[in-house]
């Protein structure tokens, strides 16, 4: 049975910067990410269908589906501008949670430090673009209307909302992962392969989630209050 | 679960490299090739609606020249009825004209040869009388008929008279002659003969008159005088000739009324 651990497992320290198991995985699963998205963009070249036709249309089919679901939510935005936020979150996010099927491999997601980044990271860009739709003055404006009184309630709620956004991806991650282990600790090698679907199945679910709030927040912060 | 910054860092580093990453080799060609594809779908509907103006405006336009090909047609068809009508009438005025030209040459030729059986007609019917009277005259006594003419020719003498060229010229010449031939049906002998010269001679002073007796059995009755280049007929066959010729006269005067 393998140990679930928490804690970031440390992996090299270089003097003070320790690297762990966590961002190790995580660059495996970039330089993937990276590899396919070269594959696919050669498929992009390509006319006939070739091996590399799948990945390409896949990829354009997510994307679509961003743009889609961006332009349903911000209207008056180019779509562009958010799509390759919401589908670095979804490609990242997603893959990062599949990645505990591969064995040796831990999920990145179910490392509190990541889901914090990713939701660091959603806050962020929720500034962004509304201080870069509304200008700043418009922006922070909204945080005291309809009354002074409310500022400090919108910022508990935006703190909460982003920590609930990371405390979500993370539990429902570690939890996974743990039944996945507990599972296969008691019951042997067959039996777990239905919550390994159930697992991929949360897992691509948790990401949606997480990119389709990361886009409400963005469209909350962008558009201006009736 | 503890928080540890290099983890966090590393990760939101890793966030923004993989999203350059994907902007360049994911997102921008994706974007472009999407783009690309909907202009072409764009290109591909404007073409198909610009097509199917064409082809509107291409059905409209032969539309227009079917149609005015068939007004064409029915004007040439209407044309060509109104020529062939013109035609007809001008043919049947002209057949027509034709034949009423051909009834009135006929007519005229009818009327001709319906004028000349009628002439030959009477000029047989003349004939045929003149036969009928000579025969019929013949078979009777014509010479109590010839000295009746005798007779009555007593009563002529003055317009005898009245014929001889001498008669009429300057009197007081006392050598004119004229010789008189008496041609008779029937013998009168030498004493009538002087007898009627006797009558006459008083009515043609300054002439002296002279009388030959000439036979003529073709007379039937009668006498025929010739004075000069003047004949005075008053033989039975000489009015038979006059009656004829004034029946085919009396005819023709009737025919030209």
């Amino acid at each position: 049975m393998r140990p679930v651990v928490i804690s970031p497992e440390p992996l090299v320290r270089l003097g003070p910067v320790v690297i762990t198991k966590t961002v190790a995985t995580t660059w495996l699963i970039m330089a993937l990410i990276t590899l396919a998205c070269w594959f696919a963009k050669k498929g992009l070249a390509l006319t006939e269908k070739t091996k590399a036709s799948w990945l390409r249309d896949g990829m354009e089919a997510m994307l679509e589906a961003v743009e889609k679901m961006v332009k349903e939510v911000l209207p008056d935005t180019d779509p562009w501008l958010v799509v390759p936020v919401i589908g670095t979150l979804w490609i990242l996010i997603g893959a990062s949670n599949l990645a505990g099927l591969i064995p040796e491999l831990n999920t990145p997601t179910a490392d509190i430090n990541t889901t914090l980044a990713f939701a660091a990271l959603s806050y962020s860009m929720t500034h962004f673009f509304g201080i870069k739709t509304r200008g700043l003055k418009g922006y922070i404006s909204h945080y005291v209307r309809p009354s002074w009184v409310l500022l400090p309630f919108h910022l508990i709620a935006e703190t909460t909302r982003t920590m609930a956004l990371a405390v979500r991806l993370f539990g429902n991650m570690l939890s996974g992962e743990m039944i996945a282990a507990i599972v296969l600790g008691i019951a042997g090698l067959l039996v777990p392969i239905p919550f390994a679907m159930l697992h991929i199945i949360i897992g691509l679910i948790q990401a949606y989630i997480f990119g389709v709030l990361t886009l409400v927040f963005i469209a909350g912060g962008a558009q201006e209050e009736a | 679960m503890r928080f540890d910054f290099w983890t966090f860092s590393f990760q939101v580093i890793n966030f923004i490299v993989l999203l350059f990453i994907l902007k360049g080799l994911l997102y921008k060609p994706v974007r472009e090739m999407i783009e690309k594809r909907r202009e072409l779908s764009r290109k591909m509907v404007e073409d198909a609606e610009t097509m199917k103006k064409e082809a509107l405006s291409m059905k409209e336009a032969q539309e227009r020249e079917m149609k005015t090909i068939q007004d064409t047609k029915e004007e040439l068809v209407e044309r060509a009825r109104e020529e062939a009508e013109g035609e007809r009438k001008r043919l049947m005025l002209d057949a027509q004209k034709g034949a009423q030209a051909l009834i009135e040459k006929e007519r005229a030729l009818f009327e001709t040869e319906k004028r000349r059986a009628g002439e030959e007609l009477n000029d047989a019917a003349a004939r045929l009388v003149e036969t009928f009277a000579v025969s019929l005259l013949k078979s009777i006594s014509p010479e109590e008929v010839h000295k009746s003419i005798w007779r009555n020719l007593y009563k002529e003498a003055g317009q005898i008279a009245k014929g001889i060229p001498a008669a009429q010229g300057p009197s007081g010449s006392s050598s004119a002659q004229v010789e008189l031939a008496v041609r008779t049906a029937w013998p009168i002998g030498e004493s009538e003969l002087e007898k009627f010269i006797g009558t006459l001679q008083p009515l043609v002073p300054g002439v002296r008159l002279l009388a030959m007796e000439v036979p003529d059995k073709d007379l039937i009755a009668g006498v025929s005088i010739k004075a000069g280049d003047k004949v005075y007929d008053f033989s039975l066959a000489g009015q038979i000739e006059a009656f004829a010729g004034k029946l085919k006269a009396g005819r023709k005067i009737s025919d030209e009324k």
